[in-house]
């Protein structure tokens, strides 16, 4: 029964849910912030969940799993698809390196912090401290590019090129997250008791390409021969969830083969268009189930561990302003740049959601920790980032669009 | 086509490697998700090889489904069928909510003679010939041979019964497939719907006759008969009210909502067995809504009473294929090879009789009625197919009869797969043989 009304509920408030959510309404500033972004699913997932109604139970989620593993696989793909080279050659060489400066330097402040913070203050050692610090390192790289749409919606912005900085930033550095996070799970496989074996890894790693290389093949072959849109549909729905299957079913990561699948479609299928047009198309819909996932897996322990989320979200910080200060001073921009420019890519949500519920799927001990954390951090910096994109621009710079105009 | 068969080979290849080797440290069971992505596609890769040689798409799907499942190449458990049983669910809200919204009253009305005479001749003569057949071959049926005449003629009309149920799901999808459009067409899909309502009511009196004649002590009481009749029209109630809840979400909420319609269909269905188990259990009280009817009055109120009607055929039909897909595979993955073995011999009987009779009662109905000659000619190709109502109903009568129900299941289900496995290739040969398909159905890319 309460499978029955979870699966009715995620479909209804799925497809409801991506046409009333990220609209251009306008709201005050700090209530759009929360609302229309995604973020109120958390709370929705909250009141159904196990702290609310109950309704989602944890057997209910067990049982919805596959739904689960399908979402994440969808996302990989629908992020590595967006990655055509030949499409990211044309931009200027430089953001791609600004971003990678600022993706690793993040990454390693916030692992390092955070690797420190679960030793000291929860006594974690080994190979959980490790995933769990490299994890939370993977997260906090990613940003979210929903407070910087809120932004450039409402706001006539003069400095074009730091905004196009911005949202190129929010949009590629996910990639080193996933690179990271792939690393430190093939890192993890390659423990054998308390030995590590360098092949182990490398063996993970390659099983992780080749999940997402069949069923590129798949999709390519399928697609070279001639169809209908209906078929088109079956062919990218079935190759998205065979991918995220056998990735499940042999202890890879459906984030990840996803990811491979996507970018290897980008760049060697002729239908590549169609693919990302189909994704992006249930987009939405996916987010806010993992989301609702989110929220409805959440049970909050009031203790010691809500440390945690606060330590996690001043290294992110610091590693965000950090990261994007040197990379700056490095690759010198054509325009003006401000100093604190990580402060506009606090906004976080999507791809690390993705990633911390994969890693409690295969971690379930480590749920409640690492769903505190990144929910406590959606919340703070949903709440901040748009203030904090506009410190970016000054406030000459930054005109809000009259409700005429808009 | 070489390239479809080296999918295939890959997709069998990775299935393969994932459930038969140890190369992997794998999950304890195969998961769903890996379950319907593989056999989505490669149910697909198979009905794109019985298309080449003109053979319907959902008999590659179902052969696809039976192949790749727990009966033949075992890749998946019965189990993992279970697991996806939603999506049955899902499914028949779909085909339901399809079907209610093909039933156009316009050609109703024009083709209403005919549609009657072959409601009530195929229904009559089906009935009648299977019953017969059935009763005088009872001596040599082991579990029948025992009984006294009128218990056998009892047992017999179930089979009658049985014999009478369509498949709206294979005909809407044949239809769908094929992209006819004519006479023909029209009133083959009314006369299946409209049957589809009919058998539930047949079926009530028969099971209830049965259940005199069987079980000593029972009675035939006209409550029972009136509690049908109020069901089917509470049901139908509902579902109008449904429709225009599904108007109001075409009108007003501008989300995707095949979706949607499919998701509320899903929760009708499941409420309703729901209900019904509730008040039985609880109240004692014999209320089965039908589910399926409510989703069809739904759809027929969407395309009669509002102008949404094209509309919402459109779009429920460019979501159809993936479920389609999924729903005749796993209906194919579903078949029990082990019952068609034991129960094939009366099974092979009952398709022979049926398939004789509904070529009677559909040729005679038509010649009655005026159509036109050709059609009825080929109308009985088009009743062949048998699926989801008749496997109900067979669950209903081992529920019902426990000690005949289980052998009267496994030869029907015999029968009934049989006739899903011709049935498609049928209906799609007597729709080319009419002219009423489209042959430039097919897109191009981009």
């Amino acid at each position: 029964m309460k499978l029955l009304i979870a699966i009715a509920f995620f479909t209804v408030i799925s497809v409801v849910g991506a046409k009333i959510t990220f609209l251009d309404r306008r709201l005050p500033l700090g209530f759009r912030n929360i609302l229309f972004t995604g973020t109120e699913y958390i709370f929705i997932g909250i009141l159904m969940g196990g702290m609310g109604l109950n309704i989602l139970d944890g057997l209910t989620l067990n049982k919805l799993q596959p739904f689960l593993v399908f979402g994440l696989s969808w996302i990989g793909f629908l992020y590595g698809v967006q990655f055509e080279f030949r499409f990211m050659r044309k931009l200027p060489r430089y953001y791609f390196s600004i971003t990678a400066i600022h993706g690793v330097l993040t990454f390693v402040l916030v692992t390092s912090l955070m690797f420190l913070a679960f030793s000291l203050f929860l006594g974690y050692a080994g190979k959980s401290l490790f995933i769990i610090s490299i994890t939370l390192g993977a997260t906090g790289a990613c940003t979210a590019q929903s407070a910087i749409a809120i932004v450039s919606r409402n706001y006539r912005i003069k400095n074009r090129g730091l905004l196009e900085l911005l949202r190129y930033i929010s949009s590629v550095d996910g990639l080193f997250a996933l690179i990271f996070f792939a690393i430190a799970l093939s890192v993890v496989a390659g423990f054998r008791g308390s030995s590590f074996s360098v092949t182990g890894a490398l063996i993970w790693l390659g099983i992780a390409m080749i999940t997402g290389l069949v069923p590129a093949i798949i999709l390519i072959l399928l697609s070279r021969v001639r169809f209908s849109q209906q078929e088109y549909l079956v062919f990218l729905v079935g190759t998205v969830m065979f991918c995220g299957g056998l990735a499940h079913d042999i202890n890879q990561s459906p984030l990840i083969s996803g990811l491979v699948c996507g970018i290897i479609v980008a760049n060697l299928c002729r239908h590549r268009l169609r693919a990302m047009e189909l994704v992006v198309h249930a987009e939405k819909s996916i987010y806010i189930i993992l989301l609702l996932f989110v929220g409805a897996s959440w049970q909050l322990t009031i203790d010691f561990s809500l440390l945690i989320p606060l330590i996690y979200l001043i290294a992110r910080l610091i590693g965000k302003i950090s990261g994007a200060w040197v990379a700056v001073r490095v690759f010198k921009p054509r325009f003006k740049t401000p100093s604190g420019l990580g402060l506009g890519l606090i906004s976080e949500g999507g791809l690390a959601v993705a990633i911390v519920l994969e890693f409690c799927m295969f971690n379930p001990s480590y749920t409640n920790l690492l769903l505190t954390v990144i929910i406590i951090s959606i919340l703070t910096n949903e709440l901040l980032s748009p203030r904090f994109i506009l410190a970016q621009f000054g406030e000459s710079e930054a005109l809000l669009i009259t409700k005429t105009e808009f | 086509m070489r390239l479809r068969f080296m999918v295939l080979l890959i997709l069998l290849g990775s299935m393969a490697i994932v459930t038969r080797t140890q190369l992997f440290s794998v999950q304890e069971e195969v998961s769903s998700t890996l379950v319907l992505g593989f056999l989505l596609l490669a149910a697909y890769c198979f009905a794109f090889f019985l298309e080449q040689v003109r053979l319907p798409r959902i008999t590659g799907f179902i052969v696809g489904g039976l192949i790749l499942g727990p009966y033949v190449m075992d890749f998946f458990d019965t189990k993992a069928i279970e697991s996806l049983s939603f999506l049955n669910t899902l499914a028949l809200a779909f085909i339901a909510f399809s079907a209610g919204g093909e039933l156009k009253l316009k050609n109703f009305q024009n083709q209403l003679k005919i549609i009657l005479f072959l409601l009530a001749g195929v229904t009559t003569v089906v009935f009648v010939g299977v019953t017969t057949a059935v009763f005088l071959l009872s001596s040599w049926i082991p579990f029948m041979s025992g009984y006294s005449p009128i218990v056998r003629i009892a047992i017999s009309a179930i089979f009658g019964v049985i014999a009478v149920a369509r498949s709206p799901s294979s005909a809407i999808a044949i239809i769908s497939e094929t992209k006819a459009k004519g006479n023909f067409t029209d009133t083959v899909l009314s006369v299946t719907i409209v049957m589809d309502v009919l058998i539930i009511i047949l079926f009530g009196i028969v099971i209830s006759f049965c259940q005199v004649v069987i079980s000593a002590g029972s009675t035939l009481n006209l409550t029972f008969f009136l509690g049908l009749f109020f069901e089917v029209c509470i049901s139908f109630v509902i579902g109008l009210f449904l429709g225009r809840a599904a108007v109001f979400l075409i009108e007003n909420v501008k989300v995707a909502f095949p979706v949607v319609l499919t998701g509320i269909g899903f929760l009708v269905i499941k409420f309703s067995h729901l209900l019904g188990s509730y008040l039985h259990d609880s109240h004692n009280i014999g209320l089965n809504l039908e589910p399926l009817l409510i989703c069809m009055a739904a759809g027929f109120t969407v395309q009669n009473f509002s102008r949404h009607g094209a509309t919402f055929l459109l779009r429920m039909d460019r979501v159809s294929f993936p479920i389609y897909i999924a729903f005749f595979a796993l209906t194919g993955a579903s078949i029990n090879l082990d019952i068609l073995r034991s129960g094939w011999f009366l099974g092979v009987v009952i398709v022979l009789v049926r398939t004789v009779m509904l070529f009677v009662g559909s040729y005679a109905s038509g010649r009655l009625s005026g159509d036109r000659p050709l059609n009825y000619q080929n109308t009985w190709l088009a009743f062949i197919t048998q699926a989801g109502v008749s496997l109900g109903l067979l669950t209903e009568v081992v529920r019902r009869f426990p000690e005949i129900g289980i052998p009267i299941q496994t030869i029907l289900i015999a029968a009934i797969t049989l006739n899903q496995l011709i049935g498609p290739i049928a209906f799609k040969f007597a729709l080319n043989k009419v002219g009423e398909t489209n042959s430039k159905s097919r897109e191009s890319p981009q």
